[in-house]
């Protein structure tokens, strides 16, 4: 379907924009070109991987389309990611063939893939990286009908021009593509610097528009209103994060005529449900309504669990636990307030030592303190003795020395701290984990 | 990892818990009470634990919890962890 989908686009649009990338256009014709030119390059076999590591957009979409036309599975190999892309490919002997910008490259020769193992994604299968927000990105079995299955298809959304402002090797991103190439839009790469996106927007008219809370409010900081307001957005999407209730008005004074809509989704879960009515959180009585696919509840300890159809099949590699129950635990923290439920913040960000909570900004801040300390980040260990410890990621000033901050970055967690919140290891770094250009806090 | 490479090494550790939680100890040997003599309480313990796996990999508390009152008992369970490996 999403390869038949470029070769209509080719038909019905031909010399048309499919893309628009860093000033460049694809067309539907070259876009169609290159899909059978990668197609070509593939050779067809039973039970293969076929990793895609292109950074182009117009060349990740073609071999997209290309690995699918002929049978095999794509996994999807951002670049922020090359660690573990490294150990993936290392590991899994089934992958075929690396798709980059340049060339396929083939890795093992289908003849040489080993029998099949119930390891195996299905036929319609398409693997995709977790961000990795919260510890390593690991790898997700999707099927293309699952993913898909959200596209909307009506006049409405037709042949529009879609801004791309998620990685394109993302589930994110992977949405925003099959929603254009399947309703024969163009979609809009967004400009890297952040400071030129107000620009874009309005010059390459685009129209419906989905990306990270973080990435509407920079827009509306760096650009004029004014500006903005020129922009014939008709759709906002927001997702990725909590949308907070001054950002949802932000943008709906600012764009009177755009539908604004947030979304919550994840990797494992697939898109989950979406939310029109421009108020941040969502209705209580979507809670324990089992007439909808997908059901909501909220576990005792006030995180929201989810039970969807569209979630993934499971994780690829065997040594990731396969969650087979059908409740899925969000890491999501919510409170009911009245007839909403509302985001209160990632259960990865507590720490629970034996049962005491331990807010990762208030040890933050002690160390902070601390002469010679630059930055700070603290973070849950698992323990098996007590759940979770605290643990510190330090770094410092250049004249500072470990020893000596060792000791005054304890003494002062002792001196403002009860006991259970102080840090059980130090690690000093010369930089601190981020990801993205986020502090991480998941252990 | 030999038995007394582990064994010197959960000592030290004890050593380095005890100096981070601010207080003196001169010596750890094997049949000292560790709450009465060293004053390690579960969470000191549990910090214990987390150092140690994260030096060596090994924590034995992952699939047993044997009962620990002495140095010594935390060292044998590492040494038999070092063993079923």
């Amino acid at each position: 379907m999403f390869w038949q989908a470029i070769h209509d686009g080719m038909r019905r649009h031909g010399a048309a924009a499919a893309i628009v990338e860093a000033g460049e256009t694809t067309t539907w014709d070259q876009l169609a070109a290159t899909t059978d030119e990668i197609a070509g390059q593939l050779l067809p076999a039973n039970n293969q991987l076929i990793g895609i590591a292109a950074t182009n957009v117009s060349r990740q979409i073609a071999a997209l389309a290309a690995v699918q036309q002929q049978g095999l599975t794509p996994v999807l190999l951002p670049e922020f990611i090359a660690g573990e892309r490294q150990n993936f490919c290392h590991e899994t002997n089934h992958v075929g063939a690396i798709i980059n910008d340049d060339e396929v490259r083939t890795v093992v020769a289908g003849h040489d893939m080993g029998p099949p193992t119930q390891n195996d994604p299905p036929a319609d299968g398409i693997v995709l990286f977790t961000s990795g927000t919260t510890g390593s990105p690991k790898p997700v079995v999707h099927t293309w009908h699952a993913i898909a299955s959200t596209v909307r298809n009506d006049e409405s959304v037709q042949y529009r021009r879609w801004l791309l402002a998620y990685h394109p090797a993302t589930f994110a991103g992977m949405q925003v593509m099959l929603q254009a190439v399947l309703t024969g839009g163009t979609i809009v790469v967004a400009e890297r610097q952040q400071a030129m996106l107000g620009d874009q927007v309005v010059r390459d008219r685009v129209e419906m528009a989905s990306a990270t809370p973080t990435f509407w409010r920079h827009l509306l900081l760096a650009t004029a209103r004014q500006q903005l307001s020129a922009a014939p957005l008709r759709q906002i999407t927001l997702g990725g994060e909590a949308a907070d209730q001054p950002l949802l008005d932000a943008l709906a004074e600012t764009f009177p005529a755009s539908r604004i809509t947030h979304i919550y989704a994840s990797t494992e879960m697939g898109v989950c449900f979406s939310v029109n009515d421009g108020l941040a959180g969502f209705p209580a009585d979507w809670l324990e309504n089992r007439s909808t696919p997908v059901r909501l509840r909220v576990s005792e300890s006030g995180e929201l669990e989810i039970n969807s159809p569209r979630r993934m099949l499971r994780y690829l590699s065997r040594e990731v636990g396969t969650e087979n129950n059908e409740w899925f635990r969000t890491g999501d923290l919510v409170e009911v307030q009245g007839d909403r439920v509302q985001f209160a913040g990632r259960r990865s960000d507590t720490i629970n030592v034996g049962g005491a909570k331990v807010m990762p900004l208030r040890v933050e801040k002690v160390i902070r303190a601390v002469a010679g300390v630059s930055d700070a980040r603290v973070f849950a260990v698992e323990s098996s003795l007590a759940g979770q410890l605290v643990s510190a990621e330090v770094q410092l000033e250049p004249w500072q020395d470990k020893p000596s901050a060792r000791r005054e970055i304890l003494s002062a967690c002792r001196r403002e701290l009860p006991k259970h919140m102080l840090p059980a290891t130090i690690d000093f770094r010369s930089s601190l984990t981020t990801h993205q250009g986020k502090a991480v806090r998941g252990a | 990892m030999t038995p007394e490479e582990i064994s010197s090494l959960v000592i030290e550790t004890i050593h380095q818990v005890i100096a981070d939680s601010g207080r003196k100890v001169d010596q750890v040997s094997p049949d000292d009470p560790l709450r009465e003599k060293l004053g390690l309480d579960s969470l000191d313990l549990a910090v214990v634990v987390v150092r140690m796996q994260q030096e060596t990999g090994l924590d034995p508390f992952r699939r047993q919890r044997q009962s620990i009152h002495n140095v010594e008992n935390l060292v044998r369970a590492y040494q038999e962890e070092l063993t079923t490996v």
